[in-house]
């Protein structure tokens, strides 16, 4: 082999190996929302539209790959800001159809007028895979940028473009199958996935707003959010009578953020050298341990949230999904005995102590909310929402 | 399907890769690597990095048992290569840990570079060497 396919060998590996923690863990967003833009039912119109999505991707990957300096961090920024502007528009289309939506000073007609040109306009945008693709390709991304840096030391443009195509291929299988399997999902009228879509395309629309060049790593959070939710559900379904048709989204969700997020830490810190866990400080390997059970607990929640099992393992269906409200406070222990923002960072400063202490209350009010005696306390035993036989969640 | 497609991108993402990492380990010694801030250095700024070095079972390594060399290299490496700069190692309190090494390292230009702590140990640790590379905008 030529020093210079064995180059190209080091690019492809590079980004398929990272593109399983990194690409997933931080475009997982993205990829959903572009996704859910996809909504033709068969298999291979969605293989066609995400294929041609990252061909964009990796297109400008090549194109900016040898010229480092010409796409500087104010550019990507401003591509951020467009695509998340996009996603935003086309997720409140969807989730307020025009009629519900008013504007103040308008005329109606001319309101009307606006917002389907607008509509029509995103909707063209949304039907040209290849040019959202070469829009996400410019986004801010700090592992893109390592990779980039690399095929800058190959010397000419031409070898830089063409080691960035490497490298692009290599992210492709990770990339277009969960796009493909997020699209399926998202597509089953039946599911979850495709009612909560216009919302969720706003949820993302705003987090890509807020890209930038740092790796970081929100999938830990978001799905602790998801199972706070998925768990508060139920008790709020009086008050929140919206949340309960989603729990089983909330709680399938947490566990998939989960282990993504586990293996982009274990990429991304740890390089994959599992003995190094044991020459963490103690209370980083008790965040560490924490984490792990947090996740072993809703594991079987998890692989058990369909109709099929429920039916199947009567009774011990609930128990198995109870093993959330442990995972809950597992959850919360990883994140204050880990997080560089919490107990873990070992900062003397108090902000860490606020935080911790603040994550510990909310995730304990979370569960008290399940426990009809509290709400009695406080005189608002009309506004709980008590399990019933029925169930909330079927699809 | 779909099933077997996910379990063999996870078991093939479980081989190593050869990209940066937080956390080095020689010879019994693991050292946890820090650029402030948020490991996002930038050319030409003072930017500080220090390592938290600890043993098997999260022990600290005191800097005072230790001689330290924090060495910058240019990325690729290649045999036999110089180190682009050199920096005294000076004890620094980061977070709540405290008397770790740490340098004050500025980095010329952008571009890719790996840092290099070589200690020999008074104690009765064997001499040891960690690196980490990083990416400067």
């Amino acid at each position: 082999m030529s020093a210079h396919g064995l180059d190209l060998f080091f690019a492809f590996s590079l980004g398929f190996l990272g593109s399983f923690g990194h690409c997933v863990g931080m475009c997982g967003n993205l990829t959903l929302a572009f996704a859910l833009l996809d909504r033709q039912p068969s298999v291979l119109s969605k293989l066609r539209f995400h294929g041609l999505l990252n061909l964009g991707r990796i297109a400008s990957y090549a194109l900016v790959g040898g010229t480092l300096g010409a796409v500087g961090s104010g550019w990507r920024q401003a591509i951020a800001i467009v695509t998340g502007i996009l996603l935003l528009g086309l997720g409140l289309q969807q989730v307020m159809p025009a009629g519900k939506f008013s504007m103040p000073l308008i005329h109606p007609l001319a309101q009307k007028r606006w917002h389907d040109r607008l509509g029509r306009a995103m909707q063209a945008v949304a039907q040209q895979p290849l040019l959202l693709g070469l829009l996400w390709g410019l986004i801010p991304c700090g592992f893109l940028y390592t990779a980039q840096v690399k095929a800058l030391e190959a010397g000419d443009w031409w070898q830089g473009a063409v080691l960035m195509l490497a490298f692009g291929a290599g992210t492709l299988p990770a990339m277009i199958a969960s796009g493909v399997w997020l699209s399926k999902l998202g597509s089953d009228r039946r599911s979850q996935l495709y009612r909560l879509g216009g919302w969720l395309t706003i949820a993302m629309g705003l987090l890509t707003l807020t890209r930038s060049d740092a790796m970081y790593d929100i999938s830990g959070y978001t799905a602790l959010l998801c199972l706070w939710l998925a768990l508060t559900a139920r008790p709020l379904s009086k008050l929140l009578p919206w949340l309960l048709p989603y729990r089983r989204a909330l709680g399938v969700g947490a566990l998939v953020l989960s282990v993504v997020h586990s293996l982009m830490m274990l990429d991304h810190a740890f390089g994959w050298d599992i003995e190094a866990v044991w020459f963490l400080l103690p209370i980083h390997q008790w965040g560490f341990w924490f984490g792990v059970m947090a996740v072993g607990l809703m594991l079987p929640a998890g692989v058990t949230s369909f109709d099929w099992a429920q039916r199947s393992l009567g009774r011990w269906w609930r128990y198995l999904h109870l093993l959330a409200v442990p995972a809950l406070g597992c959850s919360a222990m990883h994140i204050v005995l880990s997080g560089s923002n919490f107990w873990g960072g070992l900062s003397d400063q108090p902000l860490p102590t606020v935080l911790s202490l603040a994550l510990l209350i909310l995730c304990a009010v979370g569960l008290l909310l399940r426990w009809r005696r509290v709400w009695l306390w406080f005189g608002l035993e009309q506004y709980y929402g008590k399990a019933s036989l029925a169930g909330g969640d079927r699809q | 399907m779909e099933k077997h497609l996910w379990l063999g991108a996870i078991a093939s993402s479980l081989l190593l890769s050869a990209h940066t990492v937080n956390i080095d380990r020689q010879a019994g010694v693991a050292g946890t690597w820090h650029i402030e801030p948020n490991h996002n250095p930038r050319a030409n700024q003072p930017t500080r990095v220090w390592v938290a070095l600890t043993t098997r079972g999260g022990k600290q390594i005191p800097l005072n048992s230790l001689q330290c060399r924090m060495a910058v290299f240019n990325l690729p490496r290649r045999s036999g290569d110089v180190p682009l700069q050199q920096y005294p190692v000076k004890p620094v309190n980061a977070e709540r840990w405290s008397n770790i090494p740490g340098a004050d390292v500025v980095f010329p230009r952008a571009g890719r570079y790996q840092l290099q702590l070589n200690c020999t140990s008074t104690a009765q640790l064997s001499p040891f060497q960690l690196t980490y590379d990083t990416t400067v905008r």
